[in-house]
C-alpha cells in the first residue's frame, strides 16, 4: 500500500480527438500545455503532475486517437503505451455530445485496461444540446466509474482527482463488464470493421439506456449557421483570405508602437553603455565587440522581432481554439488532391506561418508517409515569423511611402497576405512535382472531423502562448544573435591589407548576387542567417552602415537611405522579399526534419529545394528588369 | 428506396448506410469514425469547391473526398433534416 509522498500514481490519458483532453489535462496539472481545437493538435506524449491527498499523481498525456485497432503509426503510439507501462488508472475523456462513438473508444479501452476512469467533458455543452447522461447507470453498464466534466470552467476537475485516488487506492473497485469487450481482439487488423461493428452495437445499447436527448441542439445550430458562411461558395475563400488578412494587419499596426519604444529604450541603453565603457577605460576593440556588435544585433532582434509575435502568436492561438483550422483544410483540400496530397497539409503550413519548426513536427497529425514527407519538404516555402520583419521592412522602407499611416499599414497587410498567397502556389505546384518525382507513391485517404466551434478561451491563450511560443522563439533567435553580432563585428573590423574580412566576403559573393538581383551582402547575410532567420536584416544593415558614416538607424525612411545609398532598387527589394521566402530552412528547422524523418537524403533534399525555385525566379526577375530599364 | 451512392446524396438528407466497397482504401479509418453498415449519415455541406463534403454521423461531422464517397452506400431516408 503506497503511503508516502515519494511513490507516485502513474496515470494515463487517453480519449479520441478533439474532447478536449489537453483542456483536462491542463486542469489537473496547472500546466499550460498546448490545446488547439483540431483534429491531432496532440502530437507527442506530454507529462504532467499533481498532488491529492498527500500523494502524488503523474500523468502522461496521449496523442488523441480514433481507435486502438488501427495500424497507423499514430494509433499504434496510444495502444503501445497504454501495453508497455501500465497505468494504476487510466482516464478516458469522452466527449458527452458524442457518446455512442466515445464509448466505442471506451470498449476499446477497457478490453486491455483493467482500472480506468470516464471523464464525460464538454458537459456544458451537451446540455446545451439537449443531452442528458444518467451517469451512475452507464456506470454500472460499464463497470468503471464515470464522472461529468466541464474542463475548459474546471468544473467537476475535483470529483476527477478524488475519483481517480479511489481507483488507485482500490477504495473503488473497477469490475470492467467483458460481455461488450469480450470477443474483441484488439491485434487482429483484419477484423477490423468487425470489431467496430460489435463495438458499436453494444454502444448504442448502452447509450439507449443511459443517454436520453431532447433534441433541442442549440450549440450544434451555431456551428452549422457559422459552417454555411464559411465554407459557402461565395463566402468561404474570401473569409479566409480576410481572415488571415485581418491577423496580419493586427501583427503590423500592433507592433509598430512597442517597436519604436523598444528601438527609443534600447538607444537609450546603448548610450548608457557607451558612457559605462568609457568611463571604464575599457578597450576599444571590446567595446566595440560588446556594443556594436553583440548588443547591436540583439537589441534589433528584440526590438524588431518580439512586439509582432507577442501579437501573431496569441491571435493564432485563439484561431485554433475556435476550431476554424479544419475549415480551411476543408475548403483547400480539393487543391491539395489535385497535387497528390493532403488536405492536412494545409494545417501544418499554418503551424509553419509560426515557426518552421513547428510546422514541421505538426506533420505528425498526417498519417501516410509520403504525404507527410512532402508536407515537410515543402513546410519552409511558409515565411515564418522570424522572416516577417524582413518582409515587413523591406515594404515599409520601399513600397508603403504613403504619409496616410493608416493605409501604409493596409498596404503592409496585404503585401504580407499576398506573400503567403504565393507560398501556398509555390507549396502546391512543388508538392505536384514531388509527388510525381521524388516522393511517388498513392496518397492516403482523406477523412477529416470537423469539430463544433467553441468560444476560445482568450485570457489563458494569451498568456499561454506570450510565454510557450513567443518566449521561446525569441529566446531561440537571441541566443543566436548575441555570437552572430560578435562574428560580424569581427568580420567588419578585422582587416587583411586594410580591407575587412566582410568586404572579402562580400565581394566574393557580389556577381552571383548581382546576377540574382540582390548582391554580396545580402548573399553573405543569408547564409550566415542560416542559425535563424531574424538576423538577416541585422547583418546587411552592419555590413552597409560599416561602410558608410551612419552609427545607428531608427525609422523606415532612414533604413530606406541606408538601402538606397548601397544600390538598392525597387528590383533588389522584389528579389529581396521573393529569395527570403525561397531559401533554405534555418538550423532548427532542419535540425527538426532530422528528427522527424531519420533520413539524411530527405534533409539535404529540404534545405536544397526551396533555394531552386527562389534563385530561378530572382534570376529571371532581375534579367528582365534589366533588359526594359 | 433504392441504395444510392454516399456522394449522390442530397444536402440535408439523411440516410443508413448499407454497403461499404472492400476497395475502399480508408475503409478502416471511416470505421473507427463511426461510417460501419447501419449508421446513420446526413449530407451536411460541401467545400467552395465541390469537393470534399461534410457528413453528420453519430454527432460528429466528418469530411470525405468525392471519390471514396463513391464507394459508400446508403439507403436514403425520406425525411429532411434541418
Amino acid at each position: 500500500m503506497r503511503m508516502s509522498n515519494e511513490f507516485a500514481f502513474s496515470l494515463a490519458l487517453a480519449g479520441n480527438p478533439n474532447v478536449g483532453k489537453s483542456t483536462v489535462f491542463n486542469a489537473l496539472t496547472g500546466l499550460n500545455q498546448h490545446t488547439g481545437n483540431w483534429t491531432g493538435k496532440t502530437v507527442e506524449c506530454s507529462k504532467g503532475s499533481y498532488i491529492f491527498n498527500s500523494f502524488k499523481f503523474e500523468i502522461t498525456d496521449l496523442p488523441g486517437t480514433y481507435s486502438l485497432l488501427s495500424f497507423s503509426s499514430e494509433e499504434q503510439v496510444t495502444r503501445d503505451y497504454l501495453i508497455k507501462y501500465p497505468s494504476d488508472c487510466v482516464i478516458i475523456t469522452a466527449d458527452a455530445n458524442a457518446v455512442e462513438r466515445s464509448l466505442v473508444f471506451v470498449l476499446q479501452i477497457l478490453s486491455i485496461c483493467e482500472k480506468a476512469v470516464l471523464c464525460l467533458n464538454l458537459y456544458d455543452e451537451a446540455e446545451k444540446n439537449g443531452v442528458y447522461i444518467d451517469e451512475k447507470k452507464l456506470s454500472g453498464k460499464l463497470g468503471i466509474p464515470v464522472v461529468k466534466c466541464c474542463a475548459v470552467k474546471n468544473k467537476g476537475i475535483e470529483k476527477l482527482r478524488k475519483t481517480v485516488y479511489g481507483v488507485c487506492c482500490d477504495k473503488i473497485k473497477c469490475s470492467v463488464n467483458s460481455e461488450y469487450t469480450r470477443e474483441i481482439d484488439v491485434f487482429n487488423s483484419k477484423l477490423h470493421r468487425e470489431n467496430i461493428a460489435k463495438l458499436t452495437s453494444s454502444a448504442i445499447s448502452i447509450c439507449k439506456a443511459c443517454v436520453t436527448k431532447s433534441g433541442t441542439e442549440r450549440v450544434n445550430l451555431r456551428t452549422k449557421k457559422l459552417d454555411k458562411i464559411l465554407t459557402s461558395k461565395r463566402f468561404g475563400i474570401p473569409a479566409m483570405l480576410f481572415l488571415f488578412g485581418l491577423l496580419f494587419w493586427l501583427t503590423v499596426v500592433g507592433a509598430n508602437y512597442p517597436s519604436q519604444w523598444l528601438s527609443t529604450l534600447f538607444g537609450a541603453g546603448k548610450e548608457w553603455l557607451c558612457l559605462l565603457f568609457d568611463n571604464l577605460g575599457v578597450h576599444k576593440f571590446i567595446k566595440g565587440i560588446i556594443i556594436d556588435g553583440v548588443y547591436t544585433t540583439l537589441s534589433w532582434v528584440v526590438a524588431v522581432m518580439l512586439p509582432p509575435m507577442a501579437i501573431f502568436f496569441p491571435l493564432f492561438s485563439i484561431i485554433e481554439d475556435s476550431g476554424y483550422l479544419p475549415r480551411i483544410a476543408f475548403n483547400l483540400d480539393k487543391y491539395f488532391a489535385k497535387c497528390g496530397t493532403h488536405g492536412k497539409q494545409s494545417l501544418t503550413m499554418a503551424m509553419g506561418i509560426g515557426c518552421n519548426a513547428c510546422g514541421v513536427t505538426g506533420c505528425r497529425i498526417i498519417e501516410n508517409k509520403r504525404d507527410r514527407n512532402i508536407a515537410i519538404l515543402t513546410n519552409s516555402f511558409m515565411p515564418c515569423n522570424g522572416r516577417f520583419p524582413v518582409l515587413i521592412a523591406v515594404t515599409m522602407s520601399f513600397f508603403a511611402a504613403g504619409a496616410n499611416k493608416f493605409i501604409t499599414t493596409v498596404e503592409v497587410a496585404l503585401v504580407l497576405l499576398a506573400a503567403i498567397v504565393f507560398a501556398v502556389v509555390v507549396t502546391l505546384v512543388i508538392s505536384k512535382l514531388l509527388s510525381v518525382t521524388v516522393c511517388k507513391g498513392a496518397s492516403s485517404g482523406f477523412a477529416l472531423e470537423l469539430p463544433p466551434y467553441r468560444k476560445p478561451q482568450i485570457a489563458k491563450n494569451i498568456v499561454r502562448s506570450l510565454l510557450d511560443r513567443t518566449l521561446s522563439v525569441l529566446g531561440r533567435a537571441v541566443i543566436v544573435a548575441a555570437p552572430a553580432g560578435a562574428v560580424i563585428w569581427l568580420f567588419a573590423n578585422l582587416k587583411i591589407n586594410d580591407i575587412s574580412l566582410l568586404k572579402y566576403c562580400s565581394d566574393f559573393f557580389e556577381p552571383f548576387g548581382a546576377f540574382i538581383g540582390l548582391d554580396g551582402v545580402i548573399i553573405m547575410a543569408l547564409l550566415l542567417g542560416f542559425p535563424a532567420n531574424e538576423i538577416v536584416v541585422p547583418v546587411i544593415l552592419m555590413s552597409y552602415m560599416s561602410r558608410s558614416t551612419l552609427t545607428d538607424y531608427t525609422g523606415y525612411e532612414q533604413l530606406r537611405q541606408i538601402l538606397l545609398n548601397n544600390g538598392w532598387t525597387a528590383v533588389t527589394a522584389i528579389c529581396m522579399l521573393i529569395i527570403t521566402m525561397l531559401h533554405f530552412p534555418c538550423s532548427t528547422t532542419v535540425l527538426t526534419i532530422k528528427k522527424e524523418t531519420g533520413s539524411l537524403r530527405t534533409t539535404l533534399l529540404s534545405m536544397i529545394l526551396p533555394v531552386i525555385p527562389g534563385v530561378i525566379l530572382c534570376a529571371v526577375i532581375a534579367n528582365i528588369a534589366r533588359l526594359f530599364f | 428506396m433504392d441504395r444510392i451512392r454516399l456522394s449522390s446524396l442530397p444536402l440535408k438528407k439523411s440516410g443508413i448506410i448499407t454497403e461499404i466497397d472492400g476497395s475502399l482504401d480508408i475503409s478502416d479509418r471511416l470505421a473507427d469514425m463511426g461510417f460501419i453498415e447501419g449508421a446513420g449519415v446526413t449530407a451536411e455541406f460541401v467545400s467552395p469547391f465541390g469537393d470534399p463534403a461534410a457528413f453528420r454521423i453519430y454527432n460528429t461531422v466528418v469530411a470525405i473526398r468525392k471519390k471514396d464517397c463513391d464507394k459508400i452506400f446508403v439507403k436514403e431516408l425520406p425525411y429532411e433534416n434541418e
